[in-house]
């Protein structure tokens, strides 16, 4: 890559054109000026009620979930040496989601669902990590282990769609899809993406030694083993709190990683800071037109990952021999 | 100033080497020759400090290789590895910069690192890949470039695991210059895994013959280069030929 700069300011202007236009769009479009009076003047209006309750929580959590998942894509592409690796390759969307439809049909409240989500893709985390070995694992054991157990969440969330009553499953499906409509923690989401970010920012240039092979790595003096349990966890925590709050949100972790690789952007100092202000803006763009698309009625934001994903990437693949 | 003391290594059902003892000077150029999966690559990783050996340990200027913080060892000892470059999304800039990890800061694309990766690019004659992604080279540019990342890695020692795979007569000739001139004048200590005896000959001051029944033997490449060890090396009759300042070993027709 020649010239990343300008690359990245372009992903840059993206993020804060979809941020701008998620906060004016909605089912009830709010005019520029209106925006800027609320935002700097909140006094109590509609205007304001709208977007400090509704639209700014909602574009806040759109933004930080689509960066968690694009960084945990990264990340779990460099640890598997695989570019199909994404976010939910180990499992952990199958623990989330299983963990919060029992939560939901015990009649947990949304906070509660939320913990049980967010616990739950933990857990998977840990089955994968037990069950693979304990760190002693290779990739492909590894790799495996995460299909497999994916595969058995899947199961144990048909069972339960199954076996609830009707009214109940209807909302789970949209949220299973990836559904913004329940996220009311940015804070988290952020706090967690600033962390990920400054963790991951230290460890870039190991990160591109590592993309050329664990043995490589290692005569190139990287602490392999570390570094690999380093990158298991935190693409893991940023996928948990991600899924959390968004729901297992497809496409994002897959597409723009390689997006961005394909666009020339292959070291890891610029790779992860694109990958969060282009997975940030993806998915607040996909969650405007989720909203607004069919309003009154709201959609579920993956279905529009996966409508823009799909042929973006078919594109993309398509344009390079 | 890479010494092998009492080295032991295995791999399941069989011992490739045992309580061997080898001492590898700064400016010597080694060559290590052997049949398939005699064991040369284990030998080698096993000298690199990437693999820990069965029995014996592997010193680098008198410190067990594997105590080594693995960055210092990385700045003293480069490695050339077999086919590690598949599934890398950089170009070949990005691969040799990638050599400049082990001296710290160096894969920022500029400072003076800059330089060493160009040059080293240069001295192999792929400066004009350097934009190209490493998926995008035929297998001989990608082995020049993983070369060039060798040499950017500026360390003392260079372990070579067949450094002339894929690569035409005239280069293989040009680097083996090369290599030699690393240690003659720069007084490198150059040790290179080969399938060709002629080049153990022509350019290695000593060379070492992995049997892969546990047997090695090293010494002065003259003395290691008779028809009765290398004939036991590759299991085959073979005719000893002196050309061209070196000695050839023809296949020999007919015998079993």
């Amino acid at each position: 890559m020649q010239r990343p700069v300008p690359l990245i300011l372009l992903l840059l202007g993206l993020a804060l054109l979809a941020g701008l236009a998620g906060l004016l769009g909605g089912s009830v479009p709010l005019a520029p000026v209106d925006v800027l009076h609320a935002l700097l003047q909140p006094d109590g209006g509609t205007a304001a009620q709208i977007l400090w309750t509704l639209r700014l929580p909602r574009v806040a959590a759109a933004f930080a979930c689509g960066a968690l998942l694009a960084l945990s894509g990264v990340l779990l592409q460099v640890l598997m040496r695989n570019p199909l690796a994404e976010p939910y390759v180990l499992g952990i969307a199958g623990g989330a989601a299983l963990a919060a439809l029992g939560a939901l049909l015990m009649g947990f409240a949304l906070a509660g669902v939320q913990l049980a989500a967010f616990l739950g893709a933990l857990c998977a985390t840990g089955a994968v990590f037990v069950l693979a070995g304990a760190g002693s694992w290779n990739l492909f054991r590894l790799l495996l282990t995460g299909v497999v157990l994916s595969a058995g969440f899947g199961a144990g969330v048909s069972l339960l769609l199954a076996l609830a009553p009707p009214t109940d499953g209807r909302g789970m499906l949209f949220w299973l899809m990836g559904d913004l409509g329940y996220a009311t923690m940015p804070a988290l989401a952020w706090g967690a993406l600033a962390l990920i970010l400054v963790l991951t920012g230290s460890l870039a240039h190991a990160l591109d030694v590592l993309s050329a092979g664990e043995l490589q790595a290692r005569a190139l003096g990287v602490a392999v083993r570390p570094l690999q349990l380093t990158l298991f966890f935190t693409a893991s925590l940023a996928t948990a709190v991600a899924v959390a709050q968004a729901g297992p949100v497809g496409f994002v972790g897959l597409i723009v990683p390689h997006a961005l690789r394909l666009a020339g952007l292959t070291a890891h100092r610029w790779l992860l800071p694109a990958a969060a202000l282009a997975g940030g803006g993806f998915l607040t763009f996909a969650d405007l037109a989720a909203r607004t698309l069919a309003a009154p009625q709201q959609l579920p934001v993956g279905v529009f990952t996966a409508l823009i994903g799909v042929p973006l990437l078919l594109w993309l693949l398509a344009r390079r021999p | 100033m890479l010494e092998a003391r009492a080295l032991t290594l295995e791999v399941p059902g069989r011992r490739l080497c045992q309580g061997l003892d080898v001492r590898f000077q700064a400016g010597e150029m080694w060559g290590i020759l052997g049949a398939n999966g005699a064991g040369k690559t284990t030998l080698l990783h096993a000298l690199a400090g990437l693999r820990r050996p069965e029995g014996g340990a592997v010193h680098l200027d008198g410190e067990p290789v594997l105590d080594l913080p693995a960055r210092q060892r990385a700045r003293r000892l480069s490695v050339l590895l077999q086919d590690e470059a598949e599934g890398f999304w950089g170009t070949a800039l990005d691969w040799v910069r990638l050599g400049r990890f082990p001296h710290g800061r160096g894969l920022t694309g500029g400072g003076e690192d800059e330089p060493i990766v160009r040059a080293a690019l240069e001295r192999v004659g792929v400066a004009h890949l350097a934009q190209r992604t490493m998926a995008t080279l035929s297998g001989g540019e990608r082995q020049r470039v993983r070369l060039a990342m060798v040499l950017a890695q500026q360390a003392d020692a260079l372990l070579l695991d067949e450094p002339l795979q894929h690569l035409d007569l005239r280069s293989q000739l040009a680097l083996l210059r090369l290599f030699a001139g690393e240690a003659r004048r720069a007084g490198r200590l150059v040790i290179m895994v080969l399938h060709d005896v002629y080049w153990v000959s022509r350019y290695c001051d000593r060379a070492l013959l992995v049997f892969g029944d546990g047997r090695v033997l090293h010494g002065p490449t003259g003395e290691m280069l008779q028809r009765e060890p290398v004939e036991a090396l590759y299991g085959c009759p073979l005719l000893p030929v002196e050309a061209a300042g070196g000695r050839l070993f023809l296949p020999v027709e007919g015998a079993p």
